[in-house]
């Protein structure tokens, strides 16, 4: 520290101090930035920089004062920014009643990751895409929804692109779920499934006709598929990135396990 | 490609002089205006020292032989102007941080600004409480007592 003069951090163009809180996660903004004096809390209250709100953390397992402490900051997060809210991940601590706020309170929103988000239900997760009808990547890895609730997600959100549904909690019936996203989302360009023991290659086949866009396939640890011959030939050609059954993974998540 | 490359001279507030090519300057958005509207040999810039004005020289110049080298930009050399951007702020003080922050916002070199706003919020996520912060930055609170205690209750919540 050689140099003399004083920096005035606080003192900073806002729009500066803007694109610093905006690559935060909103814990680190809530609970730390807004508190170091008070031109920087001013700029948290600015809806501008809201429009992504980064709740995934590796804390690991949390005990449950701790999830209720993160969701009223989720939710007070997403009052901030005031309609604009573009994307959200909140793995692992969302429920049914914070995705309805979410869903209300967002409607051009955008992304929405809810992986290992075991509190919401079937119908939660349908009535807030139902108020989503702009959403075009969804995350509901490690999550246990069923067919039908997939169906109705995919008719809701037309522009849905990317869809990551890894290691799912439930066993699928064979192919039921393969068809469901065929049937509903035929604008997936990029389609995460790691970890489906239960697909096999009827889905597979049936998910190449309904997704003609589809561009990222991730298929690993999906052992029941078994990639040769004209199926693997119709991959090939039309994938631009396949990541085969076989292919190295790093597994699930450690907190899959709990 | 074998044309002269053209030379242009840029002077610091404290009067160091950088000799760079053209293609460099034309990394901020603010010299390539300048040297545009006025086609002098040497351009001013008495905003930013003689310090500062090295460091966005050094990371112009690596930016732009990489850009000129990949063509097409492939991964490995985004891997090595990552590698690079990292060595060159982790041997950087606050101070400099600053500094740079100020002359890439007024030369409006984009990607360095983003290269230091990010590096601050690095340093912010580091710290485990907003006084950490304070003393890391050299914030001085400027909340009263009652403000102040506002604030904190506004996230307060029993962890224990």
């Amino acid at each position: 520290m050689e140099e003399e003069h004083y920096r005035d951090w606080a003192g900073l163009p806002v729009e500066l101090t803007s694109s610093i809180m905006s690559r935060l996660n909103t814990v680190n903004v809530l609970e730390k930035a807004q508190k170091a004096c008070m031109s920087w809390h001013l700029v948290c209250q600015d809806p501008s920089i809201w429009r992504k709100i980064d709740m995934h953390n590796d804390l690991g397992f949390m005990n449950l004062l701790t999830k209720i402490h993160h969701r009223d900051m989720c939710r007070q997060a997403v009052d901030l920014s005031h309609g604009g809210l573009v994307e959200i991940d909140i793995w692992y601590i969302c429920t049914d009643s914070l995705l309805e706020h979410i869903a209300d309170s967002a409607s051009n929103l955008k992304t929405l990751r809810i992986a290992m988000c075991h509190e919401i239900l079937d119908h939660g997760l349908v009535e807030a895409a139902a108020k989503l009808p702009f959403l075009e990547e969804l995350d509901i890895s490690y999550c246990s929804f069923e067919v039908e609730t997939l169906k109705a997600v995919g008719q809701s959100c037309p522009h849905l692109k990317t869809l990551k549904l890894n290691y799912p909690v439930v066993g699928y019936d064979e192919d039921d779920f393969a068809l469901a996203i065929a049937e509903s989302m035929p604008g997936l360009r990029h389609l995460h499934l790691s970890g489906n023991h239960d697909m096999n290659n009827t889905g597979l086949k049936a998910i190449l006709d309904g997704c003609p866009h589809l561009e990222h396939l991730d298929l690993r640890e999906c052992w029941k598929i078994e990639l040769v011959g004209d199926l693997e030939d119709l991959c090939s050609e039309r994938i631009r990135v396949l990541r085969r059954p076989g292919d190295p993974s790093p597994g699930p998540h450690p907190m899959f396990w709990l | 490609m074998e044309n002269e490359k053209k030379m242009i001279t840029l002077k610091s507030s404290d009067d160091v002089t950088f000799e760079v090519e053209e293609a460099v300057v034309l990394e901020s958005q603010f010299l390539s205006h300048l040297v545009q509207d006025c086609p002098a040999p040497e351009h001013k810039i008495k905003e930013v020292t003689g310090k500062i004005l090295s460091k966005v020289v050094e990371y112009c110049e690596k930016h732009v032989v990489v850009v000129v080298d990949g063509g097409d930009s492939s991964s490995s050399s985004g891997d090595d102007l990552k590698k690079w951007d990292d060595k060159f702020i982790k041997e950087m003080d606050l101070s400099t941080v600053y500094d740079l922050i100020a002359a890439a916002n007024y030369l409006n070199i984009q990607a360095l600004l983003d290269l230091m706003c990010q590096r601050v919020a690095d340093v912010i996520t580091a710290c485990k409480d907003h006084k950490e912060i304070r003393e890391t930055l050299g914030i001085v609170s400027d909340y009263t007592a009652e403000e102040e205690a506002e604030v904190l209750k506004e996230n307060e919540w029993a962890f224990d």
